[in-house]
């Protein structure tokens, strides 16, 4: 029986046992993961996951059910169980959930891919990693230890909605990164680098694919030499990196609905009001080609789309998923993702992005007399109800009239969402991508950060000296 | 939904009959029920049933591994085929490898299956969710509660062809509650998570008071200058400090050089008033089961004593390597998850009660302090350095724990945490799998955002 078919018939079954609405998902992912270290192969692991799962909606609450045990007895079975869920809430939900009405669409896509991931023998990924990780060991006496790891999935997708909905998405996925150690005099520092996107196995073909093990491997060398950072406000120039998970933790998280229905986001009530600067637009989109958080469509069926959400400093959208937009009078911005076949969709980021201002990279830094040029991320996090947020960056430069001097290491920059993007003074004209992923309640989802340099002011920066 | 015990010793056997060396199957199967709510009003009930099979066989020290989460005879065999060929590909041996572990008996470790929760329903968590959300009502100005609740129960089998072959039941109960509280144009939030082998140990309403009254103790916060002070470390952010210390000592990264405790084992490295013991044998413990994730079985491991680090977490690949005993820490992504790498992960972590008392007995010895209770951050475990934000922290003024801090982050290097201990506590504080008084240090970079 075709997936189409199958799902049909689930939702079929949950209308009859009396949802409201109701969509049913199957997922199916084929991956491989490569691991070299310290130039001999540590693993080779290939794997399959399969499942589907039912969410229905049965007098104004949710049931969910899910399983990795594909056959026609057991979706029934699932049925049920998703029934019964729900049903598990009557008398004990005071807002009753409502989905937003969709128009009927049926609809199959396909990643555009050169090389497509199953074409390339397994030997050939493998020789990729040990090359990168002799890259890494190769360019200095003092770089001793090295990870090299490539992975890919292909991955299929479908969703069947009671809206007359069906969508069925192929997408594959590639992931390379490198992780280098160097010690000099009883100093150890480690370098870090990805690279990765949507399609196929051209993507290890790009310059930054091929330089990832000696990049890695140099920035562990040059943070050897590098003193913590001083503590306390600083104004910092960001890299496209940095700057990308900065919007991303700084200020997306809090615009996913969501959050914003459970009271959980700083920026409730702030629609329509400024909270930045006139320089500063956000945008999400799925819709960007290529990139890590690509898709056409959402796990809910809905068409992924361009949302701008902070255009020169107002707040004009929030993220939605078909939930959060009719209990937010707003239009669904396809949204919704699940990690996987036994997850619910939530309302998740995409390719989220500062556009590109006017200014020059070079004016930005040169017009900085004092301050810190931080490169590369880490990691981030925030804590969208304090709208507190911090992330970690690679390296970091004093500038000293408008040049960078000294070079920190494990420079951590904090701050609030509230404020921060009120303080970009200054954002540059080369966007750039780094792929990423994403983890909010126990799901990850590939995503991807951009910006341009920015530069912001009041930065609250962590460090020991 | 039943796991088969017979597929991996059936996975062990299809691959040995292709040629390969060893091989070692692992499968589990496990049933969730979660419920979650929001802004006081619960939003969701699921259930979900999950499985799948993984294997690995090694043929002249090259490792092939895959895994499926279709749990059937046929898909049994292609994940094996595929693990065979992987390990036939003609590359560079592992020079670590040694092989897999041989046969040993399980420890038996109790108190860690709730026959209650394999049969619970989703209107059961429906209930306890409910009552935790009203128990949570304690003061007008609690603008939302959320509460996150699971519980799952699992079976997880393992066989390997030097004869490892093993099964538990496991099962627990989570429940994450986030509150926030609202006075004006002022907002705080507090979170605070739980977790129990049995659902009747978990006190959801506990928890949820506990988040709230972190929320409402965070109102009125003040920022702080930047400064260099004594910290008082408890709840989450002892828990980041402590897990990391266990982390730093997985034994892949110490032998790699890539830790910053990589030259210190058996050299007195910390204050004598640390020992660190991590114990997967633990009754009831949320990270204890009668072996690890490749079969060997658990142990209790000093990890630091008074001051002295003492052992390395080791799975069998960096025991093997380095002539020792594996200590039973395989974990596959952390715990048993099918699809994940086997590497090294800490289980149940006991920090040894010293003094007296709790974080207020710290404060009163400190005088003036920071009191940091929440932080997401980790440390940087190749250099030690840790900066933290700190999400919930106090001051504390002339012994006595004052008002709430805001945006102030805390640097220290961990190194100079464990020398520079000057006091820990005698309540033990559970914070999920850590048990641990708080500790005071006598010196932390404080970057504050007061002029």
């Amino acid at each position: 029986m075709i997936l189409e078919e199958v799902l049909s018939k689930l939702i079929d079954h949950a209308l009859k046992a009396g949802a409201s609405y109701a969509d049913a998902r199957a997922r199916r992912v084929e991956g491989t993961r490569v691991e070299v270290v310290d130039g001999g192969l540590r693993e080779v692991r290939c794997g399959l996951e399969e499942g589907f799962n039912v969410r229905v909606l049965v007098e104004g609450t949710w049931g969910f059910a899910s399983s990795s045990f594909v056959s026609p007895e057991e979706s029934l079975r699932l049925v049920k169980k998703a029934i019964s869920a729900a049903k598990a809430l009557a008398g004990r939900v005071k807002q009753r959930a409502e989905v937003y009405p969709q128009s009927t669409l049926r609809s199959k896509a396909r990643v555009k891919v050169k090389v497509p991931l199953n074409s390339v023998d397994l030997e050939e990924k493998v020789e990729l990693a040990f090359k990168l990780n002799k890259e890494s060991l190769s360019l200095d006496e003092k770089v001793k230890s090295a990870t090299t790891v490539y992975s890919d999935a292909v991955e299929t997708r479908a969703v069947y909605t009671s809206h007359g909905r069906y969508v069925e998405v192929e997408t594959s996925y590639l992931y390379l990164s490198s992780l280098a150690y160097a010690f000099e005099a009883g100093l150890r520092q480690r370098g870090f680098k990805v690279h990765g996107g949507v399609g196929g196995f051209e993507l290890t073909r790009s310059t930054e694919a091929l330089e990832l093990g000696v990049e890695a491997a140099s920035m562990a060398l040059r943070l050897l030499k590098a003193p913590p950072p001083p503590s306390g406000r600083f104004t910092c120039v960001l890299d496209p990196e940095i700057a990308g998970t900065f919007i991303h933790e700084a200020f997306g998280h809090a615009c996913e609905a969501d959050l914003v229905l459970s009271n959980s986001s700083i920026l409730e009530g702030k629609l329509g009001t400024r909270v930045g600067s006139e320089e500063v637009t956000v945008v999400d989109d799925p819709m960007l080609e290529g990139l890590y958080g690509w898709y056409p469509f959402d796990d809910e069926a809905s068409e992924g789309r361009r949302t701008v959400i902070v255009e020169e400093g107002i707040l004009k959208s929030f993220l939605h998923s078909l939930e959060t937009a009719i209990s937010l009078e707003a239009k669904p911005t396809g949204n919704a993702r699940a990690q996987g076949y036994s997850s619910r969709p939530i309302v998740r980021m995409t390719n989220t992005f500062i556009a590109p201002g006017t200014w020059k990279p070079e004016e930005l830094l040169g017009e900085t007399k004092t301050g810190l040029y931080v490169k590369g991320s880490n990691y981030g996090y925030v804590d969208t109800a304090k709208g507190l947020f911090s992330f970690k960056c690679k390296e970091a430069y004093l500038l000293e009239n408008g040049e960078p001097s000294k070079l920190l290491r494990d420079v951590a920059l904090s701050g609030l969402t509230l404020e921060v993007l009120i303080n970009v003074d200054g954002v540059a004209n080369d966007l750039k991508f780094n792929p990423g992923i994403c983890g909010k309640e126990g799901q990850y989802v590939p995503v991807t950060d951009g910006s341009p340099h920015i530069r912001v002011k009041g930065v609250l920066v962590g460090g020991g000296s | 939904m039943e796991l088969n015990a017979e597929l991996p010793r059936l996975a062990v056997e299809q691959a040995l009959k292709m040629g390969v060396e060893q091989a070692e199957a692992f499968a589990t199967v496990a049933r969730r029920v979660s419920v979650n709510a929001e802004k006081w009003d619960i939003k969701q009930a699921t259930v979900s049933f999950t499985g799948g099979l993984a294997v690995r066989v090694i043929k002249q020290r090259r490792l092939g591994a895959s895994y499926t989460s279709k749990l059937t005879p046929q898909s049994t065999y292609e994940a094996v085929k595929k693990a065979v060929k992987q390990a036939s590909i003609s590359f560079l041996e592992d020079v670590r490898l040694q092989g897999l572990p041989g046969p040993s008996k399980p420890t038996e470790v109790e108190g860690i299956w709730d026959p209650g929760l394999a049969d619970l329903e989703p209107e059961d968590a429906v209930r306890f969710v409910s009552e935790s959300l009203e128990a949570s009502r304690i003061d007008p100005r609690l603008s939302s509660i959320n509460i996150s609740f699971s519980s799952v129960s699992r079976t997880v089998a393992i066989a390997n062809s030097l004869g490892v072959e093993g099964e538990f039941k496991d099962s627990w109960a989570r429940i994450d509650v986030e509150a926030v509280a609202k006075d004006g144009v002022e907002q705080a939030s507090g979170y605070c998570p739980g977790w129990r082998r049995r659902l009747k140990e978990l006190k959801g309403w506990m928890i949820a008071q506990e988040a709230a009254r972190e929320a409402l103790m965070g109102l009125g916060a003040r920022k702080v200058k930047t400064q260099d002070l004594p910290v008082i470390l408890s709840g989450l952010a002892l828990h980041a400090t402590i897990s990391s210390i266990s982390y730093a000592l997985d034994a892949e990264l110490v032998q790699r050089g890539r830790s910053f405790i990589s030259n210190l084992l058996g050299v007195k490295a910390a204050s004598p008033l640390l020992t660190i013991i991590d114990d997967a044998t633990t009754p009831g413990g949320v990270r204890s089961r009668p072996f690890d994730a490749e079969g060997s079985p658990s142990k209790k491991v000093v990890l630091v004593e008074s001051g002295v680090i003492k052992s390395c977490l080791h799975n069998y690949y960096t025991a093997s390597y380095e002539g020792v005993e594996s200590t039973g820490h395989a974990a596959r992504n952390g715990g048993f998850s099918y699809n994940g790498r086997v590497g090294v992960a800490p289980t149940n972590l006991f920090v040894k009660p010293s003094g007296k008392g709790g974080a207020e007995d710290l404060a009163s010895e400190a005088g003036r302090a920071l009191l940091m209770k929440t932080t997401f951050d980790k440390p940087n475990l190749a250099t030690g350095d840790f900066s933290a934000v700190v999400v919930s922290g106090f001051m504390v003024e002339e012994g006595s724990v004052t008002y709430p801090v805001k945006q102030a982050v805390v640097h220290f290097n961990l190194s100079d945490f464990m020398r520079n201990i000057d006091a820990v506590g005698g309540s033990l504080e559970e914070i999920l799998d850590l048990q641990s008084p708080p500790i005071l240090v006598s010196r932390a970079r404080i970057a504050g955002s007061a002029i």
